[in-house]
Parts: C-alpha cells; sequence; structure tokens
C-alpha cells in the first residue's frame, strides 16, 4: 500500500534527490530571473491536473476556458481530469520532477501537499497580472480579498482562487420566513430562537470535522481570528485552560446538554442527519455551501435554501479552491497566464451558473440558494476553515475531534474537555516535536 | 474405523546429473520473471520501507536521519497502540470467532439438503463491495434503524451501536463478510473426504462432534492451517472495510475504529489535509510486516502435523 507506493522509486532516490537539490535550487535562482516569465511561447502546451472529474460541471466550464484561451493565445492545455485526490497523486511526482504545469484544490490541501515542503511556485505576478480586456487585476476583481487564506510563511499568494467556500447555519426559508429579516446577532439569541421555536439541530456527528464546526465557530467568535489556532499548536495544551476560552465552552456545553440536537446527531451515519435536515425532520444544519448540492434530492420542491451567521461572529469562516503552479513546472509562464485568462468574468461566470458555486469574484451573483453564504463573503472579513487546525498535521482527527465529539454528545464537562484535550494535545506535540 | 494411509516423503534420487542439471536451468528460467518482478515490487519497496523508517520524510524533501526514534515514539503513541491493539482483536478474537462459526456451519451443513445453495447464501456478503454494506449497517444499526426497532420490539434497551459501539459493529462486520469464504474452502476441503470414512464411524456409534474430531479435522488439517494462514495475512490487512464504516471521502475514520492499516493511511495520504509522514508510516508498517511474520511463524508452528493421505 502506501509502504509500496512511496518507496518503490527507492533505489534511485539518492541520485534523484541530489540531482533534485541542484537544480532545484538552480531553479529557485533561475525562478525570478526567467526570461519565460510573462512571455509565454505561442504553440507551448501545458499540462493541468485537475481536482474534478470529467463528468463535473465545474469540468465543463473549465474546459470552454481552455478553448477559448487556446484560441486566444495557440497555447495547449493537455487536462488530466485527476479527482480530489489530485495533491495525493503529486506527492510521488513533485519529487521526481515530472510535475504538471498547473494544478487545482482548496487552499489548505494545496498549503499541506506543496507549501510545507516549500514546492509551490509564487504567484504574485499573477495576482498583479491585468485580467484580459477588463482593465483591472487579478487581485483587484476579487481574489484579493482572500489574501490570507492563499500566502506563505513569506506572504508570496501560492493559490489564485476561483471559487469561494463559506459556512452558516443552513434552514429552509419556506419554514422559517421571519429568519432572513432578523436573524439572531448573539449566542443568546440564538438559543432563545431555538428554544422559542422548539427547533432542533441536524448534525452528522460520525464526522468529527463537522461536530468540531460548532465549537470551533464559538471559540473563532470568542477569541478572533487566528486565536484558536494559538491554542491548539500550544505544545503543554495548557492554553486551553485560560479564562477567555472559558465562555465559549460553556456555551457550546450548553448546546450539548440541552437536546437541542436532533434524534440520531451522534448514533447515525453521514449523510443520515442532513438528509433528514433537508426533509424537514430538523431545523438548523450548520454546513459550508455544498450543503443544497449535497441535500438538494432530500429536500422538498418549495425547500428554500437560506443561511444565518454564526451568531457573534464578525468575521465568516471560508476556504478557497483555485490554481497553484509547482515550483518545478516546466511552463509556468504560460500557466500563470492562463490563470489570468480564466479571472475573466465571462469564463468564471459559468461556476455559479452552471456549477451553482460561490466565485472568487463579488461581481458574478452567487447562485440564490447561497446568496446568503455570498452576501457573508462579501460584507465580513474571511478566516481559515476550521481555523486552520487542519493544517496542523494529524492533530483534529487524533486529537481534538475524538475529545470533542465526546464533549458536544454531552458525555464529558466542559472542564474534562479542557483536561482532556490538554493531556492529548501535550502528547501529541510531544511526538511531533 | 477405516485406516489411514500416512504420506512418506519420498526422495527421487538415481537420476542423471543432466536431467538434474536440465531441469534446474529450466526450473530458473521458469522462475526468474516471476523472481525479477517480485523483487522490484515487492522485495525491494519492503527493503526501502525499512531505510526509510529510520527517517522523517515528507515524500519531497530530503530525508532526516532519525535513527530509531519513529520506532521509540510509536511505541508510546496512543493513537498507533490503539490501532494495533485492534489490529490484534480482528486477528485473534475475530479468526477464533470466523473459524468457530465456519466449523458450526460445516457441520451443520454437512448433511443438509440444498447444501450448495446454503453454501451461495453463505458466501455471498463476502462479494458485496464493502461500502455498499457500509450503507447497509448505517441503516441497520442507526439509533433508528431496524436493529434498535427490534431490540426495542422485545422490550431491550437500544444502545447508540454507531455512536458507542462502531468498532464492535465493524468487528461483527468482518466476521459476517468472512465466515463465509472459509466455510466455502473448508467445504471444499471436506467434500473430498470419502462418504465410506463417515459410514464406517456411524457404524462404530461415532456421533456428529466424534466424527468432526475423528475425520473431518485430521483429514482436512493441510487445508485449516492454509486457511489459518490466509487469514492471519488478511486480517492484518483489513482497510477498505473500516474506512467505508468509518470515514467518507475526504474524513478519516474516528482513531477509535483504526487497525494499523489505516494508521498508516492517516499519517501519509488519509484525511482532508494529509500528514505526509511517510518515515512514521513506514515505522508503523515496518512493525506490522515483522507482526505478520511472527503471527505466520508461529501458526505454521503450533499448526504443523504431518500430511494424512487418502
Amino acid at each position: 500500500m502506501m509502504r509500496r507506493s512511496v518507496s518503490h522509486r527507492l533505489p534511485r532516490a539518492m541520485v534523484i534527490l541530489a540531482a533534485v537539490a541542484v537544480t532545484a535550487s538552480a531553479c529557485g535562482i533561475e525562478g525570478t530571473k526567467n526570461s519565460k516569465v510573462g512571455a509565454p511561447e505561442p504553440g507551448e502546451t501545458i499540462t493541468y491536473w485537475s481536482m474534478w472529474e470529467e463528468n463535473e460541471p465545474q469540468a465543463t466550464v473549465i474546459k470552454e476556458a481552455i478553448t477559448a484561451f487556446t484560441k486566444e493565445t495557440a497555447i495547449q492545455v493537455k487536462v488530466e481530469w485527476q479527482g480530489r485526490k489530485v495533491l495525493q497523486k503529486l506527492t510521488p511526482a513533485l519529487r521526481s520532477g515530472d510535475v504538471p504545469d498547473l494544478v487545482d484544490q482548496d487552499g489548505n490541501s494545496v498549503r499541506g501537499a506543496m507549501v510545507a515542503n516549500g514546492q509551490h511556485h509564487d504567484l504574485s505576478a499573477v495576482m498583479s497580472a491585468q485580467v484580459p480586456g477588463e482593465g483591472k487585476t487579478v487581485a483587484e476583481v476579487g481574489p484579493g480579498r482572500y489574501r490570507d487564506l492563499i500566502t506563505d510563511s513569506a506572504g508570496k499568494p501560492f493559490l489564485v482562487p476561483y471559487e469561494a467556500l463559506g459556512y452558516g447555519i443552513f434552514y429552509n426559508g419556506a419554514k422559517h420566513p421571519e429568519l432572513a429579516a432578523a436573524s439572531p446577532a448573539t449566542w443568546d439569541d440564538f438559543i432563545a430562537m431555538l428554544d422559542g421555536r422548539k427547533a432542533k439541530v441536524a448534525l452528522d456527528g460520525d464526522i468529527g470535522s463537522y461536530a468540531a464546526l460548532w465549537t470551533v465557530h464559538a471559540l473563532g467568535a470568542e477569541l478572533g481570528a487566528g486565536k484558536v489556532r494559538e491554542l491548539a499548536a500550544d505544545k503543554t495544551g495548557g492554553a486551553w485552560s485560560g479564562p477567555q476560552v472559558r465562555p465559549a465552552l460553556e456555551r457550546i456545553e450548553k448546546l450539548a446538554k440541552g437536546g437541542y440536537f436532533a434524534p440520531g446527531s451522534f448514533g447515525s451515519k453521514f449523510p443520515a442527519m442532513q438528509e433528514k435536515w433537508a426533509a424537514g425532520q430538523a431545523d438548523f444544519l450548520l454546513m459550508g455551501s455544498w450543503a443544497p448540492s449535497e441535500t438538494q434530492k432530500s429536500a422538498p420542491q418549495d425547500f428554500q435554501y437560506r443561511a444565518l451567521p454564526f451568531p457573534g461572529m464578525s468575521a465568516v469562516q471560508a476556504a478557497v479552491i483555485g490554481f497553484a503552479v509547482p515550483k518545478r513546472a516546466a511552463h509556468p509562464a504560460a500557466a500563470e497566464r492562463f490563470i489570468a485568462s480564466f479571472m475573466k468574468k465571462e469564463r468564471m461566470q459559468g461556476l455559479a451558473t452552471v456549477a451553482l458555486n460561490i466565485t472568487t469574484r463579488p461581481d458574478i451573483p452567487a447562485p440564490e440558494q447561497l446568496a446568503d453564504i455570498a452576501r457573508q463573503l462579501t460584507n465580513k472579513p474571511v478566516t481559515p476553515f476550521y481555523e486552520g487546525l487542519d493544517t496542523l498535521g494529524t492533530y483534529p482527527i487524533e486529537v481534538f475531534e475524538p475529545v470533542h465529539t465526546e464533549f458536544l454528545s454531552g458525555k464529558i464537562t466542559a472542564a474534562e474537555f479542557v483536561t482532556r484535550l490538554g493531556e492529548k494535545q501535550a502528547e501529541f506535540w510531544k511526538k511531533n516535536s | 474405523m477405516a485406516v489411514l494411509i500416512r504420506e512418506h516423503t519420498t526422495v527421487h534420487r538415481g537420476q542423471g546429473p543432466t536431467i538434474t542439471r536440465q531441469r534446474r536451468r529450466a526450473f530458473l528460467i521458469l522462475a526468474l520473471p516471476a523472481v525479477i518482478l517480485y523483487t522490484i515490487f515487492f522485495v525491494g519497496p519492503t527493503l526501502a520501507s525499512f531505510w526509510v523508517s529510520l527517517h522523517a520524510w515528507d515524500g519531497v524533501t530530503e530525508m532526516r536521519w532519525r535513527g530509531l526514534d519513529n520506532f521509540t515514539l510509536l511505541f508510546e503513541d496512543e493513537v498507533f497502540l490503539a490501532a494495533f491493539r485492534n489490529t490484534l482483536a480482528i486477528l485473534l478474537a475475530g479468526g477464533l470467532l470466523v473459524f468457530m462459526l465456519s466449523f458450526a456451519l460445516l457441520l451443520g451443513m454437512r448433511a443438509m439438503a440444498g447444501r450448495r445453495f446454503a453454501r451461495s447464501v453463505v458466501f455471498f456478503p463476502n462479494i458485496i463491495a464493502p461500502i455498499v454494506l457500509s450503507v447497509l449497517w448505517g441503516f441497520l444499526f442507526s439509533t433508528d434503524g431496524l436493529v434498535n426497532a427490534a431490540l426495542g420490539g422485545v422490550g431491550l434497551d437500544a444502545p447508540n451501536w454507531l455512536g458507542d459501539h462502531l468498532f464492535l459493529v465493524i468487528f461483527l462486520g468482518l466476521i459476517w463478510t468472512n465466515t463465509g469464504f472459509y466455510v466455502t474452502i473448508l467445504m471444499a476441503a471436506t467434500d473430498r473426504i470419502p462418504r465410506y470414512f463417515y459410514e464406517a464411524a456411524e457404524l462404530d456409534g461415532a456421533g456428529p462432534l466424534q466424527q468432526f474430531r475423528h475425520i473431518t479435522m485430521p483429514l482436512s488439517w493441510d487445508v485449516v492451517s492454509t486457511a489459518a494462514v490466509i487469514w492471519t495475512i488478511s486480517s492484518l490487512k483489513v482497510f477498505d472495510f473500516i474506512y467505508a464504516f468509518g470515514g467518507t471521502s475526504n474524513d478519516l475514520p474516528p482513531i477509535h475504529t483504526w487497525n494499523t492499516a489505516v494508521f498508516i493511511y492517516g499519517q501519509t495520504f488519509g484525511g482532508r489535509v494529509p500528514a505526509y509522514s511517510f518515515g512514521y508510516a513506514s515505522a508503523s508498517a515496518v512493525i506490522t510486516l515483522v507482526s505478520v511474520i511472527v503471527f505466520v511463524l508461529l501458526l505454521r508452528r503450533v499448526m504443523r502435523r504431518d500430511p494424512i493421505q487418502f
């Protein structure tokens, strides 16, 4: 399995690594001086490994953009529809040097697979390049807004995002029409609203990261951007005992023990609960903007997808999907040109109209069922999905989620959560130091 | 009781040196492609993983030497130790249950009418994709599923199977899917035992259990011991079943359900943002491999008997 796939190249490893070390450093120096950057040759062919499957609507939109790009520039784009595991397939290629010129995936995944090991290309030039025919730069038409989610430790962008994913508390607007005008502003308002309506919250609690959304959002709302990740990165685990953490955990403890979660939330298999929510057996679902597309088959005809912002949160958790260029790509300039061309409004429009996603251009209206999420993404500061905990290796699955699911399902108290999490976290960082 | 003839090992000697040489040459020529392929795709990577296990490596940049640190950490890593315990539970408790059930079904089905049909029914779970089973069992074992409805119907407490006992459900699923496979293998072995042994035993007054002990077991022992080795190796490699039950295309199953195979995946390519810890994962793979070798050797030794020819 892994043992075989990663290591069958090993007999050549030493030679390759030595060669890579020499050529990589040479490329690194050349990268900034490369006369080809910004001036690709017509007739060049770039290789693009896509995260989409060929039968997905996003692929249809990208194919049309490629056809138009090739017609304009005479640069060919060879696409391999790799699917969601594209970066896992890229990892061995990064070592061998036979890399594509262009890949796409969500920002955190690219950070883990390419940025953590320094295999990404600085995309500053694309961000400041003109979008053909629009008189604005790529950053200005929208992607620049997500800068905090797409920059490396040196502050350079490693991704040019074309899709944005936001989180919200989804509900059926037809069932709760008055919420659109009067969404609960604070946590207390939110709980009062649940009590008033005797409303239930659906959760597929078998997915640890879905359960964690509640507590991580509550902590993010209480502490502000970036602070939850600092708690998780504390090597002693003691940071969770701080007084500033307590109010958010007490709120979640009341939610957990108050019977607000719909029956089965911690005893069924994904996607049972979100299906029940869509079928009207629960009222609210804290989820990412893919919720409508995943649940619409179970929802009645008159279901109106609406989403509340997380109460008390001044920012919105977001993730982005976009293009990245491997450091050792053979045709980085042509790949950059393709990215800039894809950012044209006419090219990206299909992502909203055909693929029903939110694009990173605020001037492209979001699909109706995602309008509330899109409004949040436009009006509020963005903070990384999961507050960036998913960039801490196996921390979420090994440390946070097991303890947290016990907490959210009401098996342990907030104080026990803090103690157990602290202990597990200290062990984890000792192991990973 | 019929007399069983013990096979004697026959050493063929006295053949001419030319024939021996030709045979040896033919053997080498015929075996060479397999040996080369096996070396490239199995032995080489296995040795390489021993080497990688002594390093910290993200799969892309240069490896950093860690000596035996990965192994020391693994033996202190609660997640790995829990995964290893689960692996042993599947191997030992699961194996015991699978073989006990297989023998029980064998006894029950030996003389029954329509045994071929029954064998197909028992084998059926083995050919269903784990993902299909996981969906089906998700419905069966959810808090408002059929199992709890049935338990509630007879006045019993309904446990939260998927929330509190997920590994048990996975464990039972593994037993259920695998038993049919071993019943089929063992039945094929017992089908070749001549009926007159059983007829003679019956005349001598032996009951079904005595027949099983004195005829079925000794005459199918070589197949039983091979089946035990197959179980040992396959149980250590269980992966898709656990993953389908507890995870999604993006999310790993909860850690309390992991075995060492899922642990290896979790340390490399698994999860929303994979860890790419190839050195650490290789160390756990090495421990798993060594465990397989030790268990197979022990099993072969414990189950060694002289084969019986009949």
